[in-house]
């Protein structure tokens, strides 16, 4: 093993900013993207790009702007599954969590804003190296931000 | 004092991806990168740039992908804690660690870890400079996961 480069993938630079309330594929070209989020009553399925090393160094940003009622808003891997996966990207999803149960969890299929969620403004950040998703989230209440699968 | 430029730095702008799995001296031109870190059998420094108003503005993220022996990642020159006492870069790292366990600060570090008993993947740590200090913000589960340096 060596000090190596994993790769190069462009970047919005958070100079572009979307909404998200509903299902959504995300592709390579979404890096560095400003994502804010409203909530769903029901629950929603966003899915990261597929896995590779060609898009080592994508990267995006959620932020919590809205409050559903009981819906929990997943992004996901990679994968024709809404929970649960075992295809696709599963298991890929290194999650941590810190300001309300502050916990870590490995090889989850998701990450979410959970249905639970109270706080306005909650934060997950997600990065990859092309094998694996990290994600790091900024919760108030354990509900804020959840991962499972 | 009065509000002011302090100075720029061109930066990757999380672009670009590396994976550290050795000791590496970063440079000037490392600015914006993000570093997945492995540690391995064996602990290992990371050396930051040396610190000048020329670099005002870099910054760094780098991730924790496997576990293993303690990764530190040090002010310029300073090869493990306090050592060599005479590097320029000692005690010039402002540093706020969030875990589970603890929460901790301190202003007068050498530098920050990925601990020999971090037990957490994709726990971070995110370091920017003035240029005269280093700002680092740790992000772990378990105190082991971000340790301070020095």
């Amino acid at each position: 093993m060596a000090n190596a480069l994993i790769g190069s993938h462009p970047s919005h630079g958070f100079k572009v900013v979307e909404q998200l309330d509903s299902n959504k594929q995300l592709t390579r070209s979404d890096s560095g993207k400003l994502y804010f989020v409203d909530q769903p009553d029901i629950h929603a399925f966003v899915s990261l790009p597929k896995l590779s090393l060609e898009i080592a160094g994508w990267h995006c940003k959620f932020i919590l702007r809205s409050i559903g009622t009981s819906g929990d808003f997943h992004i996901k891997a990679f994968g024709d599954w809404e929970e649960d996966g075992t295809t696709g990207d599963a298991d890929t999803v290194q999650i941590l969590e810190v300001g309300a149960s502050k916990t870590g969890i490995s090889n989850a299929d998701n990450v979410q804003f959970y249905q639970n969620a109270v706080t306005e403004g909650a934060v997950i950040e997600i990065m990859t190296d092309g094998s694996n998703w990290y994600a790091l989230g900024y919760a108030n209440v354990a509900g804020d931000v959840y991962g499972d699968g | 004092m009065a509000n002011l430029k302090i100075g720029s730095h061109p930066s990757h702008d999380l672009e670009v991806a590396e994976k550290i799995t050795e000791a590496k001296q970063l440079t000037w031109n490392d600015s914006g990168k993000l570093f997945f870190v492995e540690q391995g059998s064996g602990s290992y420094v990371v050396n930051l740039p040396k610190l000048s108003t020329e670099i005002a503005g870099w910054q760094g993220k780098f991730i924790l992908t496997k576990l293993g022996d303690a990764v530190e990642i040090n002010g310029y020159g300073i090869t493990a804690a306090n050592t060599p006492a005479t590097a320029e870069d000692l005690e010039k790292m402002f540093y706020v660690d969030f875990t589970h366990a603890t929460y901790e600060e301190d202003n007068t570090v050498d530098g920050v870890s990925f601990g020999a008993s971090a037990a957490t993947l994709g726990c971070i740590i995110d370091i920017h400079t003035d240029g005269s200090n280093w700002f680092v913000m740790g992000h772990g589960d378990i105190a082991n996961d971000i340790v301070k340096v020095g």
